[in-house]
């Protein structure tokens, strides 16, 4: 795969995801051109040890970042407990705590719609498994601009529920098991 | 409806000028959606409906209340009011200020955290944008929606006190706080950094940073930290905040994100 065409990474999940995130941030190298930004649903209380243990596994950075924070490849950024995480036109990241969207704060629409309007073609956009539709239209918004789209299999999601509703708004550029999610992304240099 | 990028500035000039708030140095994003809320919640059409609503008095508080973004629990981020519980044993600990609320929920986790401290000398100002939000502060009710919320979140606190001495059941089966807890409060009109020679203990502004952009957002905490009557004064800002331009004025707590004290 081309690099230089994408400038970002942004990924999607909730329920059962967290081990699929654990395994993808794992087998990232260290010198993984892209910054990786990740939404997953979480409790809105356990702030600690969540972002510890995914940064234990990776040989990136992987943190939550601060309001107004710059985005940088060799980070991972995860979006804090109830806070919406957006993608700033100045790549900057900022946070809010604005009404939730689908019950979720952070909600991935927010975060997948305002990354495609800052990067538009230039940005990945990948949808895991979870139990909310959520997601779905943050995806669309990526493909409308003509980024490259995956979704997660929902024969392989622990809930199928937010790969299919993706599905059910566009064609996405692949579909694939985790593995593959992990393999398309260890072949970008 | 979309707005474009001209209609945006011309927008935030019009409430600036008649809000006395700096719409201008909101943060980009932040407030095209909130202008996109305000719209919905009064179902503005055009920005015409916007600026004949800024010439009515009624009208006018409403769009300064729907402009505030509201915190949605009371005791959010329980660590944060653990360590609040602290920090008021402290004698010295004298005036608290809330300089930009928008619902009853900072406030009433800050007056019953008080009360079980048996801290109830101490002086709570309090800034607000609108009567409306006023209003709904001074009528005590709680939000029974989020009930569970509220209680998961006080359970965390680790006190001896229960939950139902401060919100208690009316005969219409609804939620409100204890009756006293807010008379002592000093309630003020106007923004925040548009005050003067105040000094306070402690200043909770969590979570309102994130509606500025840069440039506003290192004036605002510039006030704030001016605003800190003491070296070891707090400054008490959200967990995904960072006193951005005044880091060498205000040291980072070690136990609890968000919290910050004056360097001397």
């Amino acid at each position: 795969m081309a690099t230089s065409q994408y400038k970002a990474i942004v990924i999607g999940g909730s329920a059962g995801s967290y081990a699929v995130v654990s395994k993808i941030v794992a087998a990232l190298p260290p010198d993984f051109p892209l910054p990786v930004i990740i939404c997953m649903h979480r409790l809105k209380h356990v702030r600690a040890g969540f972002v510890e243990a995914l940064n234990d596994k990776s040989q990136l950075n992987v943190i939550e970042p601060y309001d107004k924070q710059p985005v940088e490849r060799g980070n991972v950024y995860v979006a804090p407990a109830n806070y919406h995480l957006f993608v700033e036109y100045d790549a900057t990241l900022s946070l809010s705590i604005e009404e939730p969207h689908l019950f979720c704060r952070p909600a991935i629409d927010h975060t997948l719609s305002s990354a495609a309007k800052t990067w538009r073609d230039k940005l990945i956009g990948i949808i895991l498994t979870g139990a909310n539709k959520d997601g779905a239209q943050g995806l669309k918004d990526i493909a409308d601009r003509g980024g490259y789209t995956i979704v997660q299999d929902p024969a392989t999601a622990d809930v199928p529920t937010m790969p299919r509703a993706a599905l059910r708004l566009l064609q996405p550029s692949a579909t694939l098991p985790p593995q593959g999610i992990i393999d398309f992304l260890k072949s970008i240099r | 409806m979309a707005l474009t990028i001209s209609e945006l500035k011309d927008i935030a000039l019009n409430l600036s000028e008649r809000l006395k708030v700096d719409y201008t140095n909101f943060a980009d994003g932040f407030f095209r959606r909130r202008i996109a809320y305000l719209f919905d919640k009064m179902s503005f059409h055009r920005t015409q409906d916007l600026y004949s609503a800024l010439a009515s008095l009624v009208k006018f508080d409403e769009i300064a209340y729907y402009l505030s973004v509201p915190q949605t629990e009371l005791f959010r981020a329980p660590a944060f009011w653990r360590h609040i519980i602290k920090t008021l044993a402290d004698p010295n600990v004298k005036s608290i200020w809330l300089p930009d609320l928008s619902s009853y929920h900072e406030l009433y986790s800050l007056l019953i955290t008080l009360d079980m401290a048996g801290r109830n000398d101490i002086r709570v100002v309090a800034n607000l944008l609108s009567d409306k939000a006023k209003n709904a502060i001074l009528s005590l009710n709680v939000n029974k929606k989020d009930e569970q919320q509220d209680i998961s979140n006080f359970q965390r606190l680790e006190t001896q006190a229960s939950f139902d001495q401060y919100v208690l059941t009316t005969p219409d089966g609804s939620r409100q706080l204890r009756k006293g807890l807010v008379d002592t409060v000093e309630f003020r009109n106007g923004w925040f950094i548009n005050t003067q020679n105040q000094k306070f203990d402690i200043i909770i502004l969590r979570d309102t940073l994130l509606s500025y952009n840069l440039k506003l957002h290192q004036q605002a905490v510039a006030h704030l930290a001016d605003s800190l009557s003491r070296p070891g004064a707090l400054l008490c800002i959200g967990a995904g905040e960072r006193p951005l331009g005044s880091q060498n004025r205000l040291a980072p707590d070690s136990s609890t994100e968000g919290v910050y004290s004056l360097i001397a």
